[in-house]
This record gives C-alpha cells, structure tokens and sequence, in this order.
C-alpha cells in the first residue's frame, strides 16, 4: 500500500510539472487559432496522387488536379479527376464557408450523366474517392466547435510539437465528422498539423493522419505527402498516401473558374 | 496508440510525368440470363436462358486545338452471339440487324469560349434537362435508347443530336440557346427483340426529315444560388412518342411545345428536387385532337449515412380535357433509389424500384458492382419486373468492364 503522504506527494508533483508546462506554452485554442490563422496559400494549383492500399497491400491509383481560392474566410475548390479511366472527366465543386450555421454548397459532375448534381451532404465523415480520408479531413475546422486541452510536447522528426486533444463540444459535430476526439501534433515554428490521431465514433477504429514530406513552396510551408492509416487494434485496415505535385500559389485564377460552368467543362 | 504511425510504403503511381492520352474507352463483356420466361413467347422467338452473351468497345477522343477549345467524338459498337448460339434464322430480320450487332456513332463537338459571358458549343451532342435523377419530365431534348429498359449503360442511354448551342452567363445566371437540326426519336425494341412487346409488326414509323423547317428550338433560364438550383425552360420539338394514324396507315411524331421549371434544394443532408412542365400538342392514339398535359415531379432525397444516398422520386402525369380511351387522366410514376459505396469505394451497391401506375409495370433492379483493380470492374445484379407487358422479363445479369 502506498503511503498517503506518498500519494499526496506525487498528486502535487504531477500537478506542478502540468502547472510549469502549461504556463510555459500558449494555451491550446490560441495555438489551434495560429493553426487556422496560418498562411495556407491562395490562389493554389496542384496534382494530387492518391495511392489507396488494402490489408493485403493491392493498390489502387487516383489522380486529381485541384485549384483553391478564398473568398474572404471561405474556400472554393474545384477538382478534376484524371485517372483511373472510370473516373476520368468526373469533378467536384465545393463551397466550404467558414461560418459553422452555413452548410457547404457542393456539386459533383458525372460525365456518364452529362450534368452536374447538387450534393446535399453536412455528414462529412464519408469517405473522399474510397479513400481513408474523409471529407471532413480536407475541410477547415471551426473552432467553436471543439474544446481543446494542451496534454504535452512531443518531438516528431526532430521538431518540437504541442500535443493537442480536441474534443467536440456537440454531438453535431461528431455526427458530421465522424470522430469523437482527436489528438493533433502542432509543430511550434511553423504551426502546421504534422500528425493526427482520430478516434473514430464507428466501429472502435483509430485513423493515424501523418505528414512525411513538407516543403517550403513560395514562402508556404505546404504538406506535399500525407497518409492516413484506418487501424483496428494493432492491425491496419486500409491505408492511403497523397502525394501533391507541381504544387503553385498565387496563380491567376478567375472567379468563374470555381462555377458549374467550369466543373462541366473539365480541367 | 501514439505509436500507430508506421505503415509500408506504396509504390509511386503516374505522378508529375503522367498525361492524359487523347483517346480512352472501355471494353465490356456482359451476359444476361432470363429465369421466368416461356420456352417459346407468343412471337415465338426463344429468350429463355441465355439472352444476352455480348462483347462491346466504347471509344472517345478529346482533343483541345486551341486554349479554351476542345473537341470531342465518341461512338461504340457491339456484337451479340447470343443469336449465333441460338440460331440466327429464328430471329426476324429487324432484331438482328438492332440486336445482333451495331456500330453507333456518338457525339462529335466542338465547344469554345467566347469569352467570360459565354460559350459555344456546335455538332452532336447530349443537352440534359432537369434535376431528377431517374423519371424525366423536362429532360425531352434527347432521344433515349429504349432496346432494353434497364440494361443500357447509364452513358448510351441518351442517343446524341446535332444541334447548336450558345450559353450566356451573367452573375449566377446563365442563358442556353439551342438550335436542335437533327430529327432522331427513341430506339425501341424492334419487332421479335427480348423486350418488344407487340404481337405484330407495329406500322412503318415517319421520320420528318432533319434540319429546314423541322429544326427544333430551346431555351433555358438556370440560376445558381447557395443551396438552390432553379431552371426554366421552353421547348418546341418533335414529340419522341409517336402516334398511330390510320390514313395513311403511319406511326407519326408531331411537335410539341414544352414550357417548363426545375428546381433543387440542400438543407442539411436533405436535397428536395421539383419539377413542373405544361405539354401543349400531345398527339395520343385515339384522339382528334391534340391533347394538353402537366407534370408535377417532387423528389426527395438522403445522403445522411456516410457513403449511402437513398432517393424518392414522384411524377404524376395530368392529362387535361377528354381523356382517350386506353389513356389515364393521372397516370403516377415512382422510382426509389438505394445507392451505397463499401470498402473504400471498391463495392457499389444498387437498387432501384420503379412503377409505372396501374398496368404500367415497373421494375426492381439490385446490382453489386466490385473494382477489381483499377479501371476493372465486375458487376452482377438481378431485374425483375411487376405488371405491364414486360412481367415475364426478369433477368440476372452479369458485366465485366475495363476501361483505358
């Protein structure tokens, strides 16, 4: 049996290096503000490559090219799928507004159907093109939705980083995310999200998001591989690589670029 | 659980060197197997079993000749040797030249910007209309490929026409202005097929000649707006649905004035979907004159559950004044969709319901279509009809589909 005296010793010394941590470290929704807050680019071109891999390693190939511009706090993007075949000409346009009451305004175009069809869809937690990241993984986060605690520092390929739980405060935002919590690797001089941990609200599942590469493209320090990991236990399920290419900013996009008008017309 | 990161590394795919080739396509081969039909029907052909053994090369060009210019032709053929096991000399004539084999061109475009107010699209084409998903109301441009209900691919059921267009835009509007030259109407199943219906040869049909006098013309109004879609339109063509006339003894297509609203809404996961369009000069058989109708389609439809959408949609038809014998004054279509996406988007999961109102039919169709691997696709499903003249039609299908 521990003695009390000893117990009490280590519930102050605990509470003293949490104390000392936490003052030393902005609190976590301002650092989470930072993240929001941060140059991610505007105006931005790039190809993505999607590699979908199963449990027993078959792949399966995507490619995409995708153009962002904001309009004040909200995002329109517009993507072209290229390959495979069976999905070559397919393309997807999205309104993503910051404010949280606005549900996004989405389009997709099906070159089998010849026309564009409105997607009605707040759920964000479905799956983007059959991979392991979800719609809501490629969205910005409102921050009034989550409550945020600093658990500690962490190093991740050599770089210092805050280790942030993200809790949402409404099952709102669970239902349309699909995760209960999440547990966020902010780096500290860049304030990028380098790593992810997802608890997933279905199917006891955890989604390991992970930042390999990240370069400097036009003074933005811009994630140009990412993966994400679907793992039951200690077993991975289903596992996807992206991978950004010829990657450009401030490219001279017209507003009419980001319209059905263009969606319908290809890349 | 913080050590969950480390996973195996895949192979680079096409990356910053790949390009996309000017021609791409898809080769299918499907089979369809009827399980509920007489040995022998009432025409006497013989489509019990085996129906369908069929291998078919679709083909499509893009090509950009200059920036903002593109060009596009598509087309496909078939060849069925479903007749060939069975006996070609039990078939009439008409199904096998339709049925047996068939190269059919498709669209072939030029499309330009003219600058940030408008485009310009010229030569065969398909111009969709509407915001339903499966029962048409104002989609009365194109003709459809009716050989086999059900069964033609989702991207060859619209038979293209030559037409020219030119869209205006302005703010969140935009103005489309067609000019529809070639005459074409639905590709129904010819006397003898699987699906005809007919006990004897229906009379010679009378195909006005394409472009002069019968071009036909359309406009439409579409606004796009935040949550909304709306769309008006008007239409004077040729009416797909022809009319029996007794002298001389003809199948005729008379024109038909079309003015017509769609609309969709988003709230939260919801899409609600409305059509409404006033036909004037419906000629029908049996009456003298022409007729007047209006549709009224509501759908609805879900996307809550992550990767499943499920869809209603509702169409009644209105027919005004005297009804003719063999028509309905309301005559109620329903189709329900199921639509879900497993395993990473390898499993595709389909079901469709539809009905026709009283005598009308209608029919199930439940596929499953795996990818394979990328660009290979099996799918297998069944069809089984309920009511109308198509009752004894039922079929399980099965599809392999490569496309390059």
């Amino acid at each position: 049996m521990i003695p009390r005296y000893l117990l009490l010793f280590m519930c102050v010394g605990l509470l003293t290096a949490r104390a000392s941590f936490v003052h030393a470290a902005p609190p976590a929704r301002d650092i989470m503000q930072q993240v929001n807050d941060r140059d991610d680019g505007d105006n931005g071109i790039s190809d993505l490559e999607m590699v979908l891999v199963d449990r027993n390693g078959h792949e399966r190939h995507r490619r995409i090219r995708s153009h962002t511009k904001d309009q004040g706090k909200d995002k329109h993007r517009i993507m072209f799928f290229l390959e495979p075949a069976d999905v070559k000409d397919t393309a997807f346009l999205t309104y993503d507004y910051d404010a949280v009451e606005r549900d996004d305004d989405q389009w997709l175009y099906l070159p089998a159907l010849r026309k564009s069809k409105r997607i009605a869809s707040s759920d964000t937690s479905g799956s983007f093109m059959g991979s392991d990241f979800s719609y809501a993984d490629m969205t910005r986060k409102n921050l009034d939705a989550y409550d945020f605690r600093l658990v500690k520092e962490e190093e991740v390929r050599g770089a210092k980083t805050w280790l942030i739980e993200a809790v949402p405060n409404t099952e709102k935002e669970i239902t349309e995310t699909g995760y209960t919590k999440s547990l966020l690797f902010v780096q500290q001089d860049t304030f990028m999200v380098v790593r992810v941990v997802h608890w997933v609200k279905d199917g006891n599942r955890l989604k390991y998001l992970d930042t390999p590469r990240i370069e400097r493209i036009d003074g933005i320090w811009t994630a140009t591989e990412m993966t994400m990991t679907t793992k039951h236990g200690q077993t991975t399920e289903h596992h996807t690589i992206m991978r950004f290419h010829d990657v450009r900013y401030n490219q001279s996009l017209p507003a009419d670029m980001f319209s059905v008008r263009r969606l319908e017309q290809g890349s | 659980m913080l050590e969950g990161f480390d996973v195996p590394a895949a192979t680079a795919g096409g990356g910053e060197g790949s390009r996309q080739a000017p021609i791409s396509g898809t080769l299918t081969t499907s089979a369809a197997y009827n399980f509920n039909r007489d040995a022998a029907s009432v025409d006497h052909h013989n489509y019990r079993g085996l129906s369908r053994l069929r291998l078919k090369l679709g083909l499509e060009m893009d090509v950009e000749p200059a920036p903002d210019w593109q060009t596009h032709a598509s087309g496909h053929a078939f060849y069925d040797a479903f007749y060939a096991l069975r006996g070609r000399e039990d078939f009439p004539g008409a199904t096998l030249e339709a049925m047996e084999r068939s190269i059919e061109p498709g669209e072939a475009w030029l499309r330009g910007r003219l600058g940030s107010w408008g485009d310009l699209k010229l030569g065969r084409q398909i111009m969709v209309w509407g915001r339903s998903d499966t029962l048409r109301v104002t989609d009365v441009l194109n003709p459809l490929d009716n050989r086999e209900p059900g069964l033609t691919d989702i991207e060859d059921v619209r038979l293209p026409l030559t037409m020219a267009r030119i869209d205006f835009y302005a703010g969140s509007w935009n103005l489309s202005a067609l000019a529809i030259g070639e005459i074409r109407f639905n590709e129904n199943p010819p006397f003898g097929a699987d699906f005809a219906t007919r006990a004897t040869p229906p009379p010679a049909e009378s195909i006005p000649s394409s472009f002069g006098s019968n071009t036909e013309h359309a406009l439409a109004l579409n606004g796009i707006f935040s949550r909304l879609d709306l769309s008006f339109y008007w239409a004077m063509v040729h009416n797909d649905q022809p009319y029996q006339t007794t002298f001389p003894f003809a199948m005729r297509h008379a024109w038909l004035s079309m003015a017509g609203f769609a609309g969709n809404m988003t709230h939260g996961n919801w899409l609600l979907k409305t059509e409404l369009a006033r036909f004037d000069g419906l000629r029908l058989n049996g009456a003298t004159t022409a007729q007047r109708r209006t549709d009224l389609l509501l759908g609805l439809e879900y996307s809550g559950v992550p990767d499943q959408t499920v869809s209603v949609e509702v169409v009644n038809r209105h027919l005004h004044g005297t009804v003719p014998a063999g028509n309905q004054e309301n005559r109620i279509q329903t189709a329900v969709r199921y639509q879900g996406n497993f395993h990473h988007g390898r499993l595709h999961a389909v079901v469709l319901n539809t009905t026709n109102g009283p005598g009308g039919g209608g029919f199930l169709r439940a596929s499953l279509a795996y990818d394979v691997r990328d660009a290979l696709t099996l799918t297998g499903g069944v069809m089984v009809f309920h009511g109308g003249d198509l009752d004894d039609r039922d079929r399980i299908f099965a599809e392999m589909k490569y496309s390059f």
